[in-house]
Parts: structure tokens; C-alpha cells; sequence
């Protein structure tokens, strides 16, 4: 009855997106228990990003290292001559891989790897929908991240519509920078926002980030004004982004202009995205700083609640000021 | 309503330690950490000269009568600042020996118990020589060991001694151990007087003296013993602690002492009266249990509902406040912990960590279905967290109506890494019950048993007859029938696996080899429990097990109201399905290989196949959520449960399977060549149902997922799911919650045991590389905690390796 069930989301089924990972049991990015949902693609290009193969809408070929035995399976089977065993670096010089595959398939030891993927959205739905069973017991749901999510506008209007249709608790993790016109079929979708304000001065927002600020704020507004229930986050990135006067900039901002924020939540800037840069031969900006410690983090939401702003310090849940138990939802 | 639970979470973990306990702990524990673990001979010589003087009596009596002169000579000893009192004899961490259970591989290790790798133990020269001189002569040829393998067939013995193939040490060189006193309705209620006076009754009623009554005389003049015996022991902790007070300058030592006088003279004689009286009988019962036996798994059983009741009346008549029931909690724990089961060099393999395995048990539901959760249960949990000790081994029962405030507490406890406490569903543990035969309201009052199995009070069973490695079995299918690492003919000369066409050829041959295995399980069983009911049997384990004084019968027997037959372990089970899987995928569906080619890479342990390994370990896995494989992993548990299920034990009662497994999966794995998973020859198998270590990749939802598609409650003997966690991962409210709702989810699911182990690596190898600082760090090695650093660098690198799902 399930297969049926499937098969006719299928048929249904127009939009395909392209995604790079689903991660299951995650427990910090939403209330509850999520399945987290990574679409590729981003406007942004942060020295910082934990995940660089979300930045290009493509499907990329990734190189480990570590994993690799070097059998030269890979370079047999490039028809273009490009590919190279990861220990001997991948790749020859630069030339157009279109990501076919052949050397993936052909890799025994996954030391090639397919960053991003193709997907119809009830492909989505099924891997979603396999761990319904924590979401019911912890509160939780799926959360659509990236990237940005909003800027694969109609397949992730279906991905959340059939999320909704099922019961699911439906979330969005976005940078901000999106078209709100074309957003505007998933706003009401969306039970829950998690939303990046990465600076609040302009100048470095564009020289971090790539881009300005100001439709991030203003989208930021637009959000609140059709009262979905947020969260803004603030990647901690020492010496980068978390002085005093940012954070407090940020905390004005929340307690002035966004009505439906439950607080803002410090992100501790970690490394653990190095390996994917290597494996993407790509150079990360950020090579000499190290993650925040807790006392660091425990002085950035010190000047927060200093804003009258909620704080929500790691590992804490989302909760609404009232302080009512979050207990009823656990069943 | 909720948002009261809520607000009494929140309470609890602010309430400032209470100051009343604080101090106690710290110098008991510093005792505990002083001591080395050390063989006694007390027990041993009390025992033997006894033998020596009741020759040619009945069994029974003769082992009753042995125990009661143990318990009139032993020392008794009581230590600075205890509470609870009562040691296996001159000290406080003592392994006893039962020379008539076996004594020879203590003459083996001799030279080398002192200085062994896995759990040694001091042994001082006076004792060894009293071992050789005066014990050994005397139970030569008279062993329970020596009287099994005597019986056992050459085919038994060559598959199953030594070999990580097939293992029943724990019932040919031991006690079967295994048992939960019946404190609710017969020591809480009658103490040995009454049982003494039962005894008496009973004799006075026999009115005949036919060949029946004569055993039924037998066996009421032994339990008449066994009262006396436990009776004395108690007086002699009573006059002990008064003549203790009379010498003490600090009257609030002197205080406390002649508390302990005034308890030991009440129990275990009688009823206890008070709260801190019903812990020292928990603490007397445990010694007589290892005085009597020396085995494993003594469980304290359902704690919370037997201490309760007084806990009540103490409280309300004043007696007693939180804070001090607190204390004596903790006393008892500590005591618990300095309880171990001497182990052979193999057994240490298998056992490690000098564990009592003294499971107790918290929450669950009443006989009549309802929650049964008290604040005991929450005391209980707290004096776990405050001592962080390997023991006893706490369990916990979670039915849906389990209050979330209680469920948070054991996700609180668990996630402070030390392994405890082992949580259970209560709803799959009641279906256990009910198919090894016991009727739904009994099911329901069960309790843990040993590291994760389901028993009760009421019942008499062998929980763990053996185990058996059904990874061979593969191996043997697709080596006709031989050893890979000795080249030995263990199993059946099935088909060369070169001609195997189909899939199904595969499993044919696999299944051939599981089914004549398990029969020499069965075969092995049946001889050993014989042995049991002519050579040793149970007279002080009779006492606490309703039905016994009734049928006036011994345990061994069939005495008790009810029994359940054998369980045998299934060991490497996900390893099984993974290497069926990987054929399945590699040779049959993808044709990427042949079985010739797949053999002979097996053959050479991967060694220039590295290539077909990578194809092999990149193969389904369970532990994904991934049907592919998982179905086989059902399938196996299945057949496991199905091939036992038609033998019959001695008394008529049909065997049962269990997938939990202590530190089986190193022995096991050592005693392989390299597997169709891609596994290297000799690695450690996959721990009880859980995934092979490092496996599962897809986080702790689908390993859940996995497992919850197994079918627990045909697996009476207990299944196993450890899941390990970098702190970080389920660190905040948010872990906690998180860590709460995979268990509901899991139990909907009809799992039966998680465990978690949370615990950062690096920390993990610092332990390992400089033990000197960890000292008493406590993890859960397989359904039991043990102390890291002293495990073996096997077992520590197993813990290491286990994946760590981390929600980064």
C-alpha cells in the first residue's frame, strides 16, 4: 500500500530540484527531531561555509584523499581523459568535467564522490517520510536548508505542500537573499523559519559574504510581517563578524523590526567542513581561526539578552517566551 | 499538569547537592578505589571442610550444610563510615572460588592470575598454597567440570571448549547464577525465620516417608540450614557493630554502629522494619548469593517496588528524610560495585570489567498494568549518577504511560557516558515473558536480568545456556564445512561454494551449517543440565523462589511455580547478514565477481583483492535502513529463534534464542577468517543485534529503524543496541529531549534495549594511553558497565571504534 501510495505521488510529481545531502536525527536545526533536506545552490560565498559544495547549482565531483586506494579505476574510466586517483590529485589540469559519473561508478572504494543530485520531489519525500515516526515522538519535522532553499522556488513549494499534507512540521533554513515574488506560493507553507543574518554592516557583509544586506534585511521584515514563527541565527566567527557592536546591531534589529522572533541563536564557527574544500580543490579564506569556546559564545549571548533579545545558547530548544512547556508536544 | 512535570525536571537537577551525603560518598568510594580486586580463601576452605564431614549425605543437604559453615566462620567485617555491612570475608573487592564447581584452571593460571592481562587478581602465596595443598586434592574427580566433560561426546567438546565458536563455560565451570531472590513475597515478608519455620511445617506435614518424602525431607532439613546459616550471619554482623560501638571515641560512628547492630539483629532474619533495614537485606542476600555459588547475575530485581513501602513509612513517621535515603542508597551501590565473578582467563575475555552483573531494576508497570514509577525509582537514579560506579547494573522499564519527567531523568543519567542506565521496553520485555510461558500478569512484574535479559522473580531458568557464533556458520558454507584460520572440519562438508548458481545455493549450505550447530548446542545443554540436578544443587536459591517450599523440590529440579527452558546466544548476526548481503549484491545481482574469486580472496584475508573488498564493505550494511539487507537480518533472528524452538530441555520446556552478547563479539571474531562483508580475518564481530562497529552511517534514525524491524519478542533471551554519541552530539535540552524521543520511537517500533554510550573518543584513547587518570571512569562495555581502564586494550579499542553518531 505504500509503493501505491508512492507511485501516485510520483505521477504527480512536475518539479525537480537539485540537492546535495539529507541528513537524518538532527537535532539543531528546528524543534524536535528533523531531517534536514540540503538543497545546492547559494548567492552567497562565505569564507566561512561549512559546506562549499552547497554554493554551485551543479552536481560536482568530489576527491578523498583518504579513502582512495589508488587503482586508477577512475582515470580508466574518464572518457575525457580528466580523471585522476584522489592521491594523485583528482584531477588533470582544469578541463570541463560534466560530472557523468563514470569515474563515481567506477571507484571501489567511494574516494569519488557525487556532490549534488538530481531529484524529483517525491523522491524527497520518501526519505523524509521514513523517520515520521521521531518527528511524531520529539515535536519535530523536516527542514529544508542549503544553500538556499528559496531559490528553487517550485520544487520547494512541492517538497513543502506534500510535508504539509502528510502532518509534517515543515522548516526552512535560509541565508536571507531570495526573490521574494517568486518565494511567496511557500511562505504559507512554512511552519517555522530559521533565518542567517551573517553582518549588519553592509560593507563587510558584501566583503564576506559576496553580496549586500539589504534585501536580507528586508526579507527578514517581510517575514515576520506574514508571521511565521523564527529564529535568526548569527554564525560566531571570531574576529570576524562577533564584535560587540555587530551583535548588538543584530539584537536591535530582532527586537525592533521582526515581531515573530522566538530569539536569535549564536552559531560557534567550526572547521569541520575542511576536508569537502580539499576534496573540491577549492581554498578556504578562514585557515588560521579557531572555533569559539563556550565562554566565548556564553559572552555573545550575554550582550544579546543585554538587547532585551532572547538567547538561545547551544543545545537549548526553541521555545516561546511564555515559557510553557514543550512537554505536551513530546508524546 | 505536563507543565508541573516539567517544572519538577527543572527542580531536581537545582536541587544543591544535599549535604548529608557528599562526604560518605568520598570516603567510600576512596576505599573502593584503594582496594585490589583479591581471590579469598575463606569461603573455599569453610566449604571443603565441610565436605569432608558430610560424606555420603545427600547432595543437597551436604551443599546446605557446607554453606552454613561458611557463614559461622568467614570474617566479618565492617569498614569505616559504611552504612550498609557485609563482606565475602577478610576485605573488600573478593572473588570467591567454588572448587566444587571447578578448580582446575585455577591451578592453570596459578602462576599467572596475579600478572594476567584481562582483570588479574591478587592471590597471596599462604592462599595459593593452601589452594594446592588442601583444595585441590580434595575435589579432584569431584567437580561439576570434571563430571560435564566427562559426559560430554569428543565432537561437543572440540567445537565447543576454547574454540569462539561455540561457548558453555559459564555452565560447566559455574554456577548457574541467573536468578532474582523473591523479595516482594517471600524475604521481605517472611525473612529466613519464617522460612525457616515453613521448613519446619512442611517436614511435620510429610506423612509418609515414601521415596518422594525421603527427597522432600532432604530438601526441607537443607533449607532448615540455609535459614540458619543466613540467620547466624546476620547475628554476627549484630554483635560485631555493638562490640564496634562499645570501642568508638566518635559518638556519631557509635551512633550509626549501633544502627547496624539494631538492623543485622532484625534481618535477614526477619521482615525488615525500616528503609535502611530493607537495604541491608538486599546487601545480606547478595553475599549469600555469591557465598552459595559464585556466579553471575544475582539480581536485586525490582528495587523501587520492594524499597518503596518502607521508604513511605519512614517518611511519614518521620524516620527518615530524602536526603538520607539518598545516603543509604548510595551505600548499598557501593557495595554492590565491590561484588565481582571470579573469571578464568577465557571467561575474562568474554566478561570483562570485574563485574557482579547484579541487575536492578527501575519503573515499569504493576502486575495489574498501571504505572509503577515511585520516588524511589527517582532516589535510585540519582544515587547512580552521584556514585558512577560499574554497579549494580541499573535497568529501567519504559512503557507509554512511562511519566516523560522520569523518561528525561534516565536521559540525564545516560547521557553522562558512563553507559548506565540499560533502557528497556516494557511492553516488548512483557511478550518475552509470556513466550517463555508465563501468564500475561507475571510477564508484566518482570525484571532485568544479568546485562539485558528479561526474567522475574517467579521463575527458574538458564537466561544464557551458551552461545554460538553464527558468523562460523557463513564461514563454513563457503568453506565446506572448515575453519578458515585452523582448517578444522567444524561443520557440515555442504557443497563446494565455486558451484553455487543461485543465492538460495548459499543459503542452503548456510543454513545446514546453523542447524547442525545449534543442535550440538541443544546436545551440549541437555548433558550439562544433568550434571546440575545430580551435582550441585540449589538449596539456598530454593529458599527465595516461590514454589519450592511448596513442591518441596530443588530448583534444578523443576521446583519452582514456574520455568522457562534454555536460551542460547546468537553471536555475529548483523556480520552474517552483511556478508550474505554483500554476495547477494556482488556476485549474484551485479556479477562484478565470482564465489571462486570471492573465496579465494576470503582465502588470502583480502590480501590482493583489495579492490573486491572496497566493492564488498560498500555493500548494504544493516544498521541504514535499508531493506536490501535488513530483511536478511530478520530472517536469521528468525530462523534462530524457530531451529531452537523445537528442543526440549530436561524438564520438558522448549529452548529460546537471544541476540545480546557481553564482549562475545571479540572472542568470536578472533576465531575467524576474513568474512564476505569485507571484514579482516580476526576483527571483533557486531555486539548483540546492534550493527557491525563503524557500519552505520546513517545515523542513530535508521540504525533504529533497522533494528526495529526485527522481531524482539522472539528473542526471549534479550536483544542488544548499543548507540554511542559524542557528547557534543546530544549536548543542552536539546540532547535530552532528542535522546528521550529515539527511545519512544524505538520501543513503538518494538525494540527491545538501548544503551547509550556517550562519550568523546579522544577522551577515550587519553584513558586508554594513561589510565593513571581516569581511574574509576565507568562505560558500558555490552549491556553492562564496566571500568575503562580496567578492560582490555581489545575491549577499550572496541569501545573506541564503535561509530560515533554525532549530530554536527
Amino acid at each position: 500500500m505504500e509503493r501505491a501510495q508512492i507511485s501516485r505521488e510520483a505521477k504527480r510529481t512536475t518539479a525537480k530540484g537539485i540537492i546535495f545531502e539529507i541528513e537524518r536525527w538532527s537535532l539543531s536545526d528546528g524543534p524536535g527531531t528533523r531531517t534536514v533536506v540540503f538543497l545546492k545552490g547559494c548567492p552567497l560565498s562565505c569564507w566561512w561555509c561549512a559546506n562549499p559544495e552547497s554554493q554551485s547549482d551543479r552536481v560536482q565531483i568530489g576527491v578523498f584523499t583518504g579513502k582512495c586506494i589508488d587503482c586508477d579505476r577512475c582515470a580508466e574510466a574518464c572518457d575525457k581523459g580528466l580523471a585522476l586517483p584522489a592521491v594523485k590529485g583528482g584531477f588533470s589540469g582544469n578541463g570541463p568535467c560534466r560530472a557523468c559519473n563514470r569515474c563515481v561508478s567506477a571507484c571501489p572504494s567511494k574516494a569519488r564522490r557525487r556532490m549534488g543530485e538530481f531529484v524529483s520531489a517525491s523522491e524527497v519525500i520518501k526519505e523524509i517520510k521514513k523517520d515520521s515516526i521521531f518527528y511524531r515522538k520529539s515535536g519535530g519535522g523536516v527542514t529544508f536548508s542549503g544553500g538556499e532553499p528559496f531559490r528553487q522556488p517550485e520544487f520547494l513549494a512541492e517538497l513543502l505542500a506534500t510535508c504539509k499534507k502528510a502532518g509534517i512540521h515543515t522548516a526552512v533554513e535560509t541565508c536571507g537573499l531570495f526573490n521574494w515574488e517568486t518565494a511567496a506560493d511557500c511562505i504559507d507553507l512554512i511552519d517555522f523559519v530559521m533565518f542567517d543574518l551573517k553582518h549588519m554592516d553592509d560593507r563587510h557583509h558584501r566583503r564576506l559574504t559576496g553580496a549586500s544586506n539589504s534585501l536580507v534585511l528586508e526579507n527578514a521584515e517581510k517575514m515576520a510581517r506574514a508571521g511565521v514563527d523564527m529564529v535568526i541565527r548569527i554564525p560566531i566567527i571570531p574576529s570576524i563578524n562577533d564584535s560587540e557592536e555587530n551583535i548588538r546591531a543584530t539584537a536591535g534589529f530582532v527586537r525592533e523590526k521582526l515581531d515573530t522572533a522566538l530569539g536569535i541563536e549564536p552559531l560557534p564557527y567550526h572547521r569541520l567542513g575542511l576536508t569537502k574544500y580539499a576534496a573540491l580543490g577549492l581554498d578556504y579564506k578562514l585557515s588560521d581561526i579557531s572555533s569559539p569556546d563556550d565562554d566565548h559564545i556564553q559572552a555573545i549571548c550575554h550582550l544579546i539578552t543585554e538587547e532585551r533579545v532572547r538567547c538561545f545558547s547551544p543545545g537549548s530548544r526553541y521555545q516561546k517566551e511564555s515559557n510553557q512547556s514543550q512537554l505536551t508536544r513530546i508524546k | 499538569m505536563n507543565t508541573m512535570a516539567a517544572e519538577r525536571v527543572t527542580d531536581r537537577r537545582q536541587t544543591p547537592e544535599p549535604t548529608v551525603s557528599g562526604a560518605r560518598r568520598k570516603a567510600l568510594m576512596e576505599q573502593f578505589r584503594k582496594a585490589k580486586p583479591a581471590i579469598c580463601m575463606e569461603r573455599t576452605l569453610a566449604f571443603t571442610n565441610s565436605h569432608k564431614q558430610t560424606e555420603g549425605q545427600p547432595v543437597i543437604l551436604r551443599r546446605a550444610k557446607a554453606f552454613r559453615a561458611v557463614c559461622e566462620s568467614i570474617t566479618v567485617r565492617i569498614f569505616d563510615h559504611e552504612l550498609v555491612v557485609g563482606t565475602l570475608g577478610n576485605g573488600h573487592r573478593l572473588g570467591v572460588l567454588c572448587p566444587e564447581m571447578s578448580w582446575s584452571w585455577l591451578k592453570e593460571e596459578i602462576d599467572t592470575i596475579t600478572s594476567r592481562k584481562a582483570e588479574p587478581y591478587q592471590f597471596t602465596d599462604e592462599n595459593k598454597k593452601l589452594f594446592v595443598e588442601e583444595i585441590v586434592p580434595y575435589w579432584r574427580g569431584q567437580s561439576l567440570e570434571e563430571f560435564c566433560l566427562e559426559r560430554m561426546p569428543e565432537d561437543h567438546k572440540n567445537i565447543g571448549i576454547g574454540t569462539g565458536i561455540m561457548d558453555t563455560e559459564m555452565k560447566w565451570r559455574s554456577g548457574v547464577g541467573e536468578i532474582t531472590p523473591d523479595h516482594q513475597d517471600i524475604l521481605f515478608v517472611k525473612g529466613y525465620s519464617g522460612i525457616k519455620n515453613e521448613a519446619l511445617d512442611q517436614l511435620r506435614q510429610l506423612d509418609n516417608l515414601s521415596r518422594e518424602n525421603q527427597e522432600k525431607r532432604d530438601f526441607y532439613r537443607s533449607m532448615i540450614e540455609i535459614a540458619e546459616a543466613m540467620i547466624t550471619l546476620g547475628k554476627r554482623y549484630s554483635t560485631l557493630a555493638e562490640s564496634l560501638a562499645e570501642n568508638c571515641s566518635d559518638p556519631v560512628r557509635k551512633k550509626e554502629l549501633l544502627t547496624i547492630a539494631r538492623t543485622c539483629s532484625n534481618v535477614p532474619a526477619n521482615a525488615p522494619a525500616s528503609f535502611i533495614e530493607g537495604l541491608q537485606m538486599v546487601f545480606f542476600v547478595q553475599l549469600g548469593c555469591l557465598l552459595a555459588e559464585s556466579s553471575p547475575a544475582f539480581n536485586v530485581g525490582r528495587f523501587d517496588q520492594f524499597m518503596f513501602p518502607l521508604y513511605q513509612a519512614d517518611i511519614e513517621a518521620g524516620r527518615l528524610d530524602r536526603a538520607e535515603a539518598l545516603e543509604q542508597i548510595e551505600c548499598l551501590w557501593i557495595k554492590l560495585s565491590e561484588i565481582f565473578w571470579l573469571l578464568t582467563e577465557n571467561g575474562a575475555k568474554y566478561y570483562a570489567g570485574y563485574c557482579g552483573f547484579q541487575n536492578l531494576t527501575l519503573g515499569g508497570r504493576k502486575r495489574n498494568g498501571r504505572d509503577a514509577t515511585n520516588e524511589v525509582s527517582y532516589l535510585a537514579l540519582e544515587a547512580t549518577a552521584n556514585v558512577g560506579l560499574h554497579q549494580p547494573s541499573v535497568s529501567v522499564s519504559i512503557h507509554p504511560e512511562t511519566p516523560d519527567e522520569f523518561l528525561i531523568e534516565v536521559c540525564r543519567l545516560a547521557r553522562r557516558g558512563n553507559g548506565m542506565p540499560a533502557i528497556h521496553n516494557d511492553i516488548i520485555a512483557t511478550q518475552m515473558m509470556m513466550y517463555k510461558g508465563l501468564p500475561p500478569d507475571q510477564a508484566r512484574d518482570w525484571n532485568g536480568l544479568g546485562c539485558v535479559v528479561p526474567s522475574t522473580r517467579k521463575v527458574s531458568e538458564w537466561t544464557y545456556a551458551g552461545q554460538y557464533n553464527m558468523a562460523a556458520c557463513l564461514e563454513w558454507a563457503l568453506n565446506r564445512g572448515k575453519s578458515r584460520k585452523t582448517g578444522q572440519q567444524f561443520g557440515l562438508e555442504t557443497k563446494d561454494p565455486a558451484t553455487f548458481t543461485s543465492f538460495d545455493d548459499l543459503l542452503e549450505s548456510f543454513y545446514g551449517q546453523v542447524k547442525k550447530l545449534i543442535k550440538t548446542g541443544y546436545e551440549t545443554t541437555i548433558i550439562q543440565q544433568l550434571v546440575h540436578q545430580e551435582s550441585v544443587p540449589r538449596p539456598f536459591f530454593s529458599a527465595m523462589v516461590e514454589g519450592c517450599m511448596e513442591s518441596g523440590k530443588d530448583l534444578t529440579r523443576g521446583g519452582a511455580k514456574y520455568n522457562a527452558g534454555p536460551g542460547w546466544v546468537v553471536v555475529g548476526c548483523a556480520d552474517t547478514a552483511n556478508g550474505l548481503a554483500a554476495i547477494k549484491k556482488i556476485v549474484f545481482d551485479q556479477k562484478k565477481t565470482t564465489m571462486a574469486e570471492l573465496c579465494s580472496a576470503l582465502d588470502n584475508n583480502f590480501e590482493g583483492f583489495e579492490e573486491l573488498r572496497q566493492l564488498l564493505v560498500n555493500s548494504p550494511k544493516f544498521g541504514n535502513d535499508d531493506d536490501y539487507v535488513d530483511n536478511l537480518q530478520v530472517e536469521l533472528a528468525d530462523f534462530s529463534d524457530r531451529e531452537f524452538r523445537q528442543y526440549r530441555d530436561v524438564l520438558g520446556l522448549p529452548f529460546h534464542s537471544a541476540i545480546m552478547g557481553l564482549t562475545f563479539n571479540i572472542p568470536t571474531g578472533n576465531s575467524l577468517g576474513a568474512l564476505p562483508c569485507g571484514r579482516f580475518a580476526g576483527v571483533p564481530l557486531a555486539e548483540g543485534s546492534s550493527p557491525h562497529p563503524g557500519t552505520d552511517i546513517s545515523g542513530p534514525t535508521a540504525c533504529i529503524k533497522s533494528l526495529g524491524k526485527m522481531n524482539h519478542e522472539n528473542q526471549p533471551g534479550g536483544t542488544l543496541l548499543n548507540l554511542k554519541f559524542l557528547p557534543k552530539a546530544v549536548e543542552g535540552e536539546r540532547g535530552l529531549y532528542g535522546l528521550s524521543a529515539l527511545i519512544r520511537a524505538y520501543f513503538e517500533l518494538g525494540g527491545y534495549h538501548v544503551q547509550f554510550n556517550v562519550v568523546d573518543a579522544r577522551k577515550l584513547l587519553d584513558a586508554q594511553l594513561h589510565p593513571e587518570k581516569y581511574g574509576s571512569f565507568v562505560v558500558r562495555v555490552a549491556g553492562y558497565c564496566a571500568i575503562f581502564t580496567e578492560c582490555t586494550k581489545e575491549v577499550q579499542n572496541e569501545i573506541i571504534r564503535r561509530t560515533e553518531h554525532c549530530a554536527l
